[in-house]
C-alpha cells in the first residue's frame, strides 16, 4: 500500500500548482491586456472557476464514496443511481417553468431546487436499496430508471418552452465549470462544506458498515440515525453541486474506486483524499478549458470522454465487483 | 445473572420465554429451523426489542441500555455477513477492533483457535465459506477483547460452527469454554449434538417459538424432548454418572 500521507499531500501540492497555473499563467505570458483587464478577469472569472472545480469535485466525490458505503454497493455514483438527475429535473423545472417575476431570485432557488430534487430521487434510491438487500444490480437498474424517467419528462418540458429558456437550460445540462458566478458560490459553498463536513465527521462510523448493518448496530452505532445523516448530506452536496455545474459523469464513481484500489478501504482516508483528487480532477478539467481556448468546454463531456472508457475496462478487467 | 428473559414475546416468533443466564458458563440455544433461536439471541443482544415481556442484562432492561454502552461488553454474531466490497482481512479486523491502530493485532488466544493470521492480507470476497465465517467470528470477538479477556463481557453467536471444519469447530467450542471458564457468559446456537453434550454447561430448547425446556445439559436433553423438537428418534447412552455419553439420529425410513 502505498504511504497515504505523501499521498494526499502530493495531491495537495498539485491542487495549489494548479490553481497557481489558472490564476497567474497571465503574469508569464505577454498576452497583451492591461493589468486592470486581467485583475478583473482574475477576480471574476478565473477566481470563480478555481472555487468551483474544488466545491463540485469535493462534493461529488466524498459523496459517491459514502454513498457507495451506505448503499453498501461499490457501482453506488450519484450520476449513475440518479441523484444528480433529480437534481437536474429539479433545476429543469425551475428555469423553463418559473414565471418571469421569480427570475431575478433563479440564483438562489437554483440550488434549493436542486437540493430537493436530489433529496427526492436520494429517497427513492435508498427504499430501493432497503428493499432489496440482496439484489445489488436492483439500486442501478432503479438508477437508471429515474434516469431515463428524467430524461423523457425534460423532453416533453422542450416541446412546450421557448427557445431562450432551452439553450439556457441545454447549456446548464451539459454541465460546465464557468457558468457558476459569485452569486452561485455564494449560496451554494456553504451548502457543500456543511455536507462534506457532516460526512467526514462519520468516517469512523462508515467504517464499520463494511462488515453489514447489525454488525454496525452491535457495535454501538444507532445505524438508522447513520443512514440519514448521510445520505442528507450526500444529497446536499450532489445537489448544491449540479446547481454549480451541472451534472458530471463518472467522476465520483471512478475517484473513490481509485483510491480504495491503491490505499485501502479506510474511510478515515478514502474520504478526505477524495475530496482532494476530486479536486484535483476538477482543477485539471478547469486548466484545460482554460488553455486550451476552448472558453466553457462542458467538463461532463471531458469526465465521459475520458470516465466511459476507464469505467468499461475496469468493468472488463472485473475491478468492479 | 448477567441474562434474565422475563416472559419474553417477540412477534410470532417467540412466546413466553422465561430463562435466566448466569456468568462463567456456555449456554447452548438448540431447536429446528425457525424455532426462535435467532430471534432470541437478537433480544438478547439489544438489537431487537420484544414485543412483550422484558429482557435485562446486568439487571437493566436492554431498552434501556445504550447502543455504544452494550457494545463495550456485548458481541453478537449473526448469521449473514456478505461484505461488498473488495476489502482485505486485516482492514476489517482493523475497524473493528478497539484501540483504532494502524494495524490490528490479534490476540495469542483468538489468533491460536481461529487461524486467521496467514488471512490477514487476503480480500474478504475471495476467501472459502468457512474461512469468512471465521473471520467474522473474530471480528466479533475484536468488538469486546479486553472484556472477554477479562471475563466481563456476554458474548452471543448465532450457529458459529457453520462452515467450520471439524478441527476449527473444536477450537472454537474450545475457545468459548474457555472464556467462560474466566467468567464471561457465553450463549451461541448450534445444531451439533455431541458437540453440545461435550461444551454446553446448559442448553436452552426451543420448539415453535417457545420454551421446551431450559437446565443442565444432561439432565434436560432426553430422546423424548429432541424428537419433539426435530421429530424424529435419537439414540442416547449414558454412563453410570447420568451423563450422556452418545447421542445419534436414527434414520429416517426411505421418504418416497
Amino acid at each position: 500500500m502505498l504511504s497515504r500521507r505523501y499521498a494526499l499531500w502530493g495531491v495537495v501540492s498539485v491542487n495549489l500548482v494548479l490553481i497557481a497555473a489558472i490564476l497567474f499563467a497571465d503574469l508569464f505570458a505577454d498576452t497583451g491586456t492591461e493589468p486592470q483587464v486581467a485583475n478583473f478577469i482574475r477576480l471574476n472569472l478565473q477566481l470563480p472557476l478555481v472555487v468551483t472545480a474544488i466545491l463540485v469535485g469535493s462534493a461529488l466525490c466524498v459523496s459517491a464514496a459514502s454513498l457507495q458505503v451506505v448503499l453498501n454497493n461499490p457501482l453506488a455514483d450519484p450520476g449513475i443511481i440518479g441523484i444528480t438527475s433529480g437534481a437536474s429535473l429539479a433545476a429543469a423545472c425551475l428555469l423553463l417553468l418559473s414565471p418571469v417575476a421569480i427570475s431575478p431570485y433563479l440564483y438562489y432557488l437554483l440550488p434549493l431546487a436542486c437540493f430537493v430534487g436530489a433529496l427526492c430521487s436520494t429517497a427513492i434510491i435508498y427504499k430501493f436499496a432497503r428493499h432489496l438487500v440482496s439484489v445489488r444490480a436492483a439500486v442501478i437498474l432503479a438508477g437508471v430508471a429515474i434516469s431515463t424517467m428524467v430524461g423523457a419528462i425534460i423532453g416533453w418540458m422542450y416541446l412546450f418552452t421557448d427557445a431562450t429558456a432551452l439553450r439556457n437550460l441545454t447549456f446548464w445540462l451539459m454541465g460546465s465549470l464557468h457558468q457558476a458566478d459569485w452569486w452561485v458560490i455564494t449560496v451554494a459553498s456553504p451548502i457543500i462544506v456543511l455536507s462534506l463536513w457532516v460526512q467526514l465527521r462519520n468516517t469512523r462510523q462508515l467504517n464499520l458498515l463494511y462488515a453489514g448493518e447489525v454488525a454496525t448496530q452491535v457495535a454501538g452505532i444507532d445505524t438508522k440515525r447513520l443512514h440519514r445523516q448521510i445520505l442528507l448530506a450526500a444529497a446536499m452536496g450532489v445537489g448544491a453541486a449540479v446547481s454549480m455545474a451541472g451534472s458530471i459523469a463518472f467522476v465520483g464513481l471512478l475517484v473513490p474506486h481509485a483510491i480504495r484500489l491503491l490505499f485501502g478501504h479506510d474511510n478515515r482516508f478514502v474520504l478526505p483524499m477524495s475530496a482532494t483528487v476530486g479536486a484535483m480532477v476538477m482543477l485539471i478539467a478547469a486548466s484545460l478549458s482554460e488553455f486550451l481556448f476552448v472558453s466553457a468546454l462542458p467538463v461532463s463531456m471531458l469526465t465521459a470522454t475520458i470516465g466511459g472508457p476507464v469505467l468499461i475496462y475496469a468493468l472488463y478487467k472485473g475491478q468492479l465487483k | 445473572m448477567a441474562v434474565v428473559c422475563d416472559d419474553v414475546s417477540y412477534a410470532s416468533r417467540l412466546q413466553r420465554i422465561e430463562v435466566s443466564y448466569p456468568r462463567g458458563q456456555c449456554h447452548f440455544l438448540l431447536g429446528a429451523n425457525g424455532a426462535g433461536k435467532s430471534s432470541l439471541l437478537s433480544i438478547i443482544g439489544g438489537i431487537a426489542i420484544p414485543s412483550s415481556g422484558r429482557c435485562l442484562l446486568q439487571g437493566q432492561l436492554t431498552t434501556q441500555w445504550s447502543l455504544a454502552g452494550l457494545s463495550a461488553w456485548r458481541c453478537l454474531h449473526m448469521q449473514s455477513n456478505a461484505v461488498a466490497f473488495d476489502i482485505t482481512v486485516g482492514e476489517l479486523l482493523q475497524f473493528y477492533a478497539k484501540p483504532s491502530a494502524c494495524a490490528v493485532v490479534l490476540p495469542d488466544l483468538l489468533a491460536n483457535a481461529l487461524d486467521i493470521d496467514h488471512l490477514l492480507s487476503r480480500p474478504m470476497l475471495q476467501l472459502s465459506g468457512g474461512e469468512a465465517q471465521r473471520v467474522h467470528l473474530a471480528r466479533t470477538l475484536l468488538q469486546v477483547w479486553p472484556m472477554a479477556e477479562n471475563g466481563q463481557a456476554l458474548l452471543l453467536f448465532d450457529e458459529p460452527l457453520q462452515g467450520l471444519d471439524i478441527n476449527h469447530q473444536l477450537k472454537f467450542c474450545a475457545l468459548m469454554k474457555t472464556l467462560s471458564e474466566r467468567g464471561n457468559c457465553v450463549i451461541m446456537s448450534v445444531h451439533d449434538l455431541p458437540f453440545t453434550i461435550e461444551f454446553a454447561d446448559t442448553v436452552t430448547l426451543l420448539n415453535e417459538g417457545q420454551l421446551l425446556a431450559y437446565g443442565d445439559t444432561h439432565t434436560t436433553l432426553n430422546k423424548a424432548r429432541l424428537k419433539a423438537m426435530f421429530a424424529c428418534d435419537f439414540v442416547l447412552e449414558r454412563d453410570q454418572n447420568k451423563r450422556i455419553e452418545r447421542i445419534v439420529p436414527v434414520p429416517l425410513p426411505n421418504l418416497c
